[in-house]
């Protein structure tokens, strides 16, 4: 069970990247690969606790399937 | 007002600042000419009597350091203190694998280039280490053979980004029915061309065979 690990480097990475761009970070976008050890309804638990009291607190995570190891923040949605 | 969120594709690696902390690690080790060597496995694989065989063992001839991981006690480094190496206990509370950041800092004082092995021994789970670079050179993936042929199937991902599987306690073979070429096999399906090894730490078979392999390393 690392994934809450995983959520609070994810909202770290997130927090910087909507910081870049300014703005209010209303969702954020991953791709989770089946061979990453991740188990996507346990990051979508972590997520909330994680992103609680950060900048990005509220946002909505989006989890799309990949086959492979991926682990990645794709994209943010921004409100301006 | 308001006009509709825009979506800006970030692409970012979710784990980047343990990828960060691990190459500048690397760079470390690399620099410093120290063999980095990790040991992952289940609870009770015997991971660290493993270890205090191979650390006792190069002790008499390399200068060997390790640093070993639990969520609580420093038994371990108690225990492998007795090899005469430097050991050094990493308790992690509640999180379930190292990560760079605490390797790191398990470092803190130690003089990397006084020493040509390094021993990183992640705390007992084949699940959350898989996803965090240590830095290290090799990574052992250690299974007994009181634990099924099929682990390698259960768990790919930690065989995957393993280079070498050790199998341990091989003097119970005989008693457990224990099939080495299922294992093998299982093995070959979830990482080809890995290789294998079997050892018991206990009676020293095979132990010859693990030491050659990490003596071929260093120069």
């Amino acid at each position: 069970m690392h994934e809450l690990s995983i959520a609070v480097s994810l909202v770290e990475i997130a927090t910087e990247e909507g910081g870049r761009l300014g703005g209010r970070v209303c969702a954020v976008h991953v791709k989770i690969g089946q061979l990453a050890g991740v188990v996507k309804d346990a990051l979508a638990f972590s997520y909330d606790i994680a992103a609680q009291d950060t900048p990005i607190a509220g946002s909505k995570l989006v989890i799309e399937e990949a086959d492979g190891r991926e682990l990645e923040l794709v994209a943010l949605e921004i409100e301006s | 007002m308001t006009t509709a969120p825009r979506l800006v594709e970030v692409r970012q690696n979710i784990l980047k600042h343990n990828d960060i902390l691990a190459r500048a690690l690397r760079d470390r080790f690399q620099e410093s000419g120290v063999f980095v060597v990790s040991l992952v496995s289940s609870p009770g694989s015997g991971k660290t009597m493993l270890l205090e065989r191979i650390l006792t063992t190069l002790e008499r001839r390399y200068r060997v350091a390790a640093l070993v991981g639990d969520l609580a006690t420093e038994n371990d480094a108690a225990r492998l203190a007795r090899s005469g190496a430097l050991v050094r206990q990493i308790t992690t509370g509640t999180i379930c694998h190292l990560d760079a950041a605490m390797v790191e800092r398990g470092l803190d004082g130690w003089a990397l280039d006084q020493l040509d092995f390094l021993f990183l021994e992640n705390v007992g789970n084949l699940v959350c280490p898989a996803s965090y670079d240590l830095g290290e050179h090799l990574r052992c993936v250690i299974l007994s053979v009181t634990e099924g042929e099929d682990k390698p199937l259960k768990y790919p991902t930690i065989f995957n980004t393993a280079d070498v599987a050790v199998i341990t306690k091989i003097d119970l073979a005989l008693a457990v029915e224990f099939d080495r070429d299922a294992i093998e096999r299982n093995v070959q399906a979830v990482r080809p061309g890995m290789r294998t090894l079997a050892v018991s730490a206990k009676t020293g078979e095979g132990m010859g065979e693990l030491i050659a392999l990490l003596e071929a390393a260093v120069p």
